[in-house]
């Protein structure tokens, strides 16, 4: 399956994303979504702040990196690394 | 001083006065002329009505009492000189001038804040060798604590002196600067798109500014206004840095972020002209601001969708402040910077959801309050608002 990682949000609201082709099952995918999985919260006070969301299977879910199983922290990492601006 | 032991002595004794209505207080000055032996001092006229009050005089006789002290109060201290008067009445200690309050924490790339390491603190515990970044958030820090303190006489973040702390070199490569609700945090940038984005004494102002509505309006994060919310920081975030830079109307080119994108031609977003902070970025595309109304983009008020365009529609009220500010010449902080910031701390008027509209009425009122009804200030707002067709 197809993975993107998003990022968006910041003073200036530039979307960035990045894919990877990776070898999960569902039953993968269902745990590392279960375990880093945020809920938006428009309440808080933060400002100009980032966040991140996985896109697969047409679903955009916003995650937190930090909670990332550590067996798929890499491939994280690796999509961070490769984040691409999309243009306005 | 006997003749003021004398008079205490008779409040202690109401009987001996409570057969008359009408007091007479002792004379004390038949032997000279010297006032502040002649007639009843404060402290002890204000013993003697506590005196009478314990004692439970009549209230008549109670009122007379408290009358005639202030009449005697008012005519005593108007024939002091101030020599005189200092002898009685010490100088009430002047209020503490409040000071700057501020930290740097270093993250070393992690971005858990509690693992900054201090490395600047405003009440005295320095580094030896600041980096250029600790420099640049202490003179933008300054500079904007100084901005809300000489100018609109506001004490920090939440008017109350609070702690200002930044958080520098978060992340790895991190392209961004924030206000968490309690703190300012700074990436580095990518070195290639983005310097480190402490390069901008107004992007740092507009953090903090985040902060001050927070405190005050604490307008919603949401559509108009939260398209205020991030105007308001970006309005105060330029005159840090023209303040700084000792820059008139007419001098600034009104850019957030000149230094922070990369590229002479390029810079975060423009007041003067929105949609024109860069323009075919080959990485970016086209600044996505309006700069009027009638160009309101409308986007989901989702997180992904920038909780309805807040960093894109506020480049109409920033057009509205740039130019009411330009045809007030001068400072902006002088008179459009006042007038907004009287608009952002009037919380019963300015409510958490406020829309353009409702801001541009309260900073037209706010312009009157202050230079008077059918004023050139008040009239500079509205030709403002009415060139973004707000």
């Amino acid at each position: 399956m197809e993975i993107k990682l998003k990022r968006s949000g910041g003073i200036i609201p530039i979307q960035k994303e990045a894919t990877k082709k990776v070898a999960w099952s569902d039953k993968e995918l269902e745990d590392i979504i279960a375990a880093a999985a945020r809920k938006e919260a428009p309440l808080t006070r933060g400002r100009d702040e980032t966040g991140y969301f996985i896109e697969v299977n047409d679903k955009i879910i916003p995650i937190d990196l930090d909670k990332i199983p550590a067996a798929y922290a890499l491939v994280f990492e690796s999509l961070k690394k490769n984040l691409k601006p999309v243009k306005f | 001083m006997p003749a003021l032991i004398k008079i205490i002595n008779y409040t202690e004794q109401p009987k001996t006065v409570s057969k008359s209505r009408h007091i007479k207080l002792p004379v004390m000055c038949n032997q000279h002329f010297n006032p502040v032996q002649c007639i009843i001092p404060p402290y002890i006229s204000d013993k003697l009505t506590d005196n009478a009050s314990k004692a439970k005089m009549p209230k008549l006789l109670n009122n007379e009492l408290k009358n005639s002290r202030f009449r005697n109060d008012r005519a005593f201290f108007s024939k002091l000189n101030n020599q005189e008067r200092s002898l009685l009445m010490p100088a009430a200690k002047a209020p503490k001038k409040p000071t700057l309050k501020m930290q740097v924490y270093d993250l070393k790339h992690d971005t858990v804040v509690a693992k900054g390491k201090l490395v600047w603190d405003a009440s005295g515990k320095k580094a030896t060798k600041l980096d250029r970044d600790t420099n640049n958030v202490i003179a933008g820090g300054t500079a904007t604590w100084e901005l809300y303190y000489e100018i609109f006489g506001r004490n920090s973040i939440d008017n109350l002196g609070l702690l200002m702390r930044h958080y520098i070199h978060y992340d790895v490569k991190y392209d961004n600067a924030f206000w968490d609700g309690r703190r300012m945090i700074y990436g580095d940038g990518d070195g290639k798109t983005f310097a480190s984005f402490t390069a901008d004494p107004d992007i740092i102002g507009h953090e903090l500014t985040h902060g001050v509505t927070q405190y005050e309006a604490n307008l919603d994060y949401h559509n108009q206004s939260g398209a205020l919310n991030e105007s308001i920081s970006d309005v105060f975030g330029i005159m840090v840095k023209q303040r700084l830079l000792n820059q008139d109307v007419k001098k600034s080119n009104w850019l957030i972020g000149e230094k922070v994108m990369k590229g002479p031609k390029y810079a975060l977003r423009s007041m003067k002209k929105p949609g024109k902070a860069f323009v075919n970025h080959p990485d970016f595309g086209t600044d996505p601001q309006p700069a009027t109304m009638d160009k309101f983009v409308l986007l989901p008020d989702t997180e992904d969708g920038d909780w309805g365009g807040v960093h894109i529609n506020s480049g109409i009220t920033n057009f509205a402040f740039y130019v009411t500010a330009f045809n007030l010449g001068g400072f902006a902080w002088e008179k459009a910077g006042k007038i907004w910031y009287g608009a952002l701390t009037d919380t019963a008027a300015l409510q958490p959801n406020a829309s353009f509209v409702d801001f541009k009425h309260l900073t037209i009122s706010k312009a009157e309050q202050l230079f008077g009804p059918g004023s050139l200030e008040a009239k500079a707002v509205m030709d403002g608002w009415n060139e973004a067709k707000v």
